[in-house]
C-alpha cells in the first residue's frame, strides 16, 4: 500500500502529504497515513472524511495508522458541480440525490389523525436509513411539523444532525404567524425552495 | 545578528490571532468568573463582543479593548503595523473612533537585536497615527518569542454604538475583507505560496477598518463584529447567539484571498481552522454540496480581518457600492443573511 509517513510533522503538512498521496493512486485504491501527533491525527481524520476517503484508524502505542480510500472522481465533482453529479453515476455512493417535501402535517389523504401518525412514523423510519434525502422541504401546513414542542421537530433535528438540510417556507411561517415557534430548520424563501426542487434527482411528496 | 536577517515568522508555531486559546476553553473559564455589574456598562463580556463599552454621559461612551499576539509575518515593522491595525479594529467594529493607545510588548533583548524592538514599535505607531489616535506609553516584558499589541480606548456616541447583538432577521451579511489569512501564512512557512499572493495577504492585514466603520455610520448599520482568530464561523456564532437569531452563510459567495482557495483545496489548512470548526460544530449545519475546503476557509483564523455587518435590505446596495468604491475594499461581498432563530445558529450552504 502507498504509505505516507507524517511523523514529526505538524498541521497542515500531514494534510498536504495525504492529499498528494491520494493524487498518486487510482480510484478505489488505499493509502496508509502514519502520524505520531494526536491533533494532527484528528485533523487528518476530519480532512479525509470531508474528502469522502472513508478513513479508518488504528492506534499502536504513540502512533496512529490511518487507511483511506481514494474516492471516485464523481464524488469530487459533485462537490463542485451539482449538475455533473446527477449525470455521472457514482461508484460507491447512491447515484441519485432526493428531496422530501411535506405539503401538510399529514401523510396521505384520509383520516387526519392517521395522517399525523404516519408522518411521525415516516421521519422516525427515515432516521435509520442509509440513503437520506439531501433536503426535507416543508411548506403550507407542512411547516407545523417543525414547530416547537412537537415530536416531529425532534426527529427533524436528528435528521439535521445527520446532514439533511431542513427547509421551512418563510412565507408560510409569516402567513401562519409562527416565526417565534419554529424549532428546527433553515427558514427560507421561494427562490431557494424552487432551486432545491429543480436540482433534486427526484422529489418524494408525502 | 543584524535586524535585516531576522525572520519573525520562524520564532513561532502559531502566530497572529491563531495563537488564541481555544474558544470553547476560554468560554468555560470566563463563565466561572463573577460578572461585574454597573448601570453605565453598555456592553460587557456576556455577548462576546469586540470590546467593553462604558457610558460616560449622554454624549459619550468609552470603548475599551486590547489585543496582542506573536508574529504573523517575517518583518518586524510589518508585524507592528498588523498588530496595531488588529487592536484598533475592535473600536471600529463598534462604530467608534480610537482615542488613546498603550503599547504592550514582550521582547527578549538576549534573543534578538534591539533594533527589532524599535521596528515593531515604529510599525505600530505608524498605524496608530494613521488612525488619528495617540500612544500614551506602554509596558514591556522580557519574553521570547516576541508578542505585541495595544490596549485602546475609543469613543462613540451612546446612541450610535454598533454591537454584535443587534442582528435582525432579514438583514443581509456583508464581509469587508477576504478570508484565508491563516491558510496563506501556513503556506508561507512551507514555501507554497506565490510571493505576490503572500504580499497581497500582508497588505490586507494592514488595512484599517476605519473605512468600513465610516460606511456603517453613514448608513446607520447597528450590528457588526470584526473577524479575527475564531474565523468567520466563530464570530458569526457569537453574533447569532448575542442577537438570538440564526445566520445563513453562502460558501460560494465568500471572498477569498488570492491563492488561498487553491492552497486550502491542496490540504494547506492550519490547525486553528479545525479548532474553530469543532467549537462551532454543535451549532452549525453544513449543506451537502458545500465544498469542504470552503467550509475550512469559513473557519480559518483571521488576523486583522474585515468587518462582518448586518445591513437592512434597503441599504445593502448603497453599503456595497460605498465599500467597493475604494481600492482597499474591492472584495467586499454579500455573504449571507440573518434568519429567525431556530435549532442551528449557522446554516452554511
Amino acid at each position: 500500500m502507498h504509505t505516507i509517513d507524517t511523523k514529526g510533522k505538524l498541521c497542515p503538512e500531514p494534510l498536504i502529504m495525504a492529499k498528494n498521496g491520494l493524487r498518486d493512486v487510482e480510484e478505489g485504491e488505499k493509502i496508509l497515513v502514519i502520524s505520531d501527533n494526536e491533533t494532527s491525527f484528528q485533523n487528518l481524520m476530519s480532512f479525509l472524511s470531508d474528502l469522502g476517503a472513508n478513513p479508518v484508524a488504528e492506534q499502536k502505542g504513540e502512533e496512529y495508522f490511518v487507511e483511506a480510500t481514494k474516492p471516485p472522481e464523481s464524488s469530487e465533482k459533485a462537490e463542485k458541480n451539482p449538475e455533473a453529479y446527477c449525470s455521472v453515476p457514482g461508484v460507491s455512493e447512491p447515484s441519485d440525490d432526493y428531496v422530501v417535501v411535506a405539503r401538510s402535517c399529514r401523510m396521505g389523504e384520509g383520516d387526519e389523525e392517521l395522517g399525523r401518525l404516519l408522518i411521525r412514523g415516516y421521519f422516525n423510519a427515515l432516521k435509520g436509513m442509509d440513503n437520506l434525502p439531501t433536503h426535507i422541504v416543508m411548506y403550507n401546513g407542512g411547516i407545523n411539523l417543525a414547530l416547537k414542542d412537537t415530536d416531529t421537530a425532534i426527529a427533524l433535528g436528528e435528521l439535521e444532525d445527520k446532514g439533511v438540510t431542513i427547509i421551512v417556507c418563510g412565507t408560510c411561517v409569516d402567513f401562519y404567524r409562527v416565526k417565534e415557534k419554529v424549532a428546527v430548520g433553515r427558514i427560507s424563501n421561494m427562490y431557494q425552495i424552487a432551486n432545491i426542487l429543480a436540482e433534486a434527482g427526484h422529489v418524494v411528496y408525502l | 545578528m543584524n535586524s535585516q536577517d531576522i525572520d519573525l515568522l520562524k520564532t513561532v508555531e502559531y502566530g497572529g490571532c491563531s495563537a488564541k486559546l481555544p474558544p470553547a476553553e476560554l468560554a468555560g473559564i470566563l463563565s466561572k468568573l463573577p460578572q461585574m455589574q454597573h448601570p453605565n456598562i453598555m456592553v460587557d463580556i456576556e455577548t462576546h463582543d469586540d470590546a467593553g463599552v462604558y457610558k460616560l454621559n449622554d454624549e459619550t461612551a468609552l470603548i475599551f479593548t486590547t489585543d496582542f499576539f506573536p508574529p504573523i509575518c517575517s518583518d518586524p515593522f510589518e508585524f507592528g503595523e498588523i498588530a496595531a491595525t488588529n487592536a484598533l479594529s475592535d473600536v471600529y467594529a463598534m462604530g467608534g473612533t480610537p482615542l488613546l493607545a498603550l503599547n504592550l510588548l514582550m521582547f527578549s533583548s538576549a534573543q534578538m537585536p534591539i533594533s527589532v524592538f524599535e521596528k515593531i514599535l515604529a510599525g505600530g505607531q505608524s498605524k496608530v497615527k494613521e488612525a488619528g489616535c495617540l500612544i500614551m506609553g506602554g509596558h514591556t516584558i522580557e519574553d521570547h518569542p516576541p508578542k505585541y499589541g495595544l490596549a485602546v480606548v475609543g469613543t462613540v456616541h451612546p446612541d450610535k454604538l454598533i454591537t454584535n447583538a443587534a442582528a435582525k432577521p432579514g438583514d443581509v451579511l456583508i464581509l469587508t475583507k477576504p478570508l484565508g489569512i491563516g491558510v496563506l501564512v501556513a503556506a508561507q512557512r512551507l514555501n507554497m505560496v506565490r510571493e505576490n499572493a503572500y504580499r497581497n495577504g500582508i497588505e490586507q492585514m494592514k488595512i484599517l477598518n476605519n473605512f468600513g466603520r465610516d460606511v456603517m455610520v453613514r448608513h446607520g448599520v447597528r450590528c457588526a463584529t470584526d473577524i479575527t482568530g475564531f474565523g468567520l464561523l466563530g464570530h458569526a456564532l457569537k453574533m447569532a447567539e448575542a442577537g438570538n437569531v440564526s445566520l445563513s452563510i453562502k460558501s460560494r459567495d465568500l471572498p477569498i484571498i488570492d491563492q488561498a482557495d487553491q492552497l486550502a483545496n491542496d490540504g494547506c489548512i492550519p490547525g486553528a481552522s479545525f479548532r474553530n470548526l469543532s467549537y462551532v460544530q454543535p451549532h452549525l449545519h453544513v449543506a451537502k454540496l458545500v465544498e469542504p475546503h470552503l467550509k475550512m476557509l469559513a473557519a480559518d483564523a483571521q488576523t486583522s480581518g474585515g468587518l462582518l455587518m448586518c445591513v437592512p435590505p434597503d441599504k445593502v446596495q448603497d453599503v456595497l457600492n460605498d465599500l467597493r468604491s475604494v481600492n482597499t475594499h474591492t472584495q467586499a461581498s454579500i455573504v449571507g443573511e440573518v434568519l429567525p432563530k431556530t435549532r442551528k445558529s449557522i446554516y452554511l450552504e
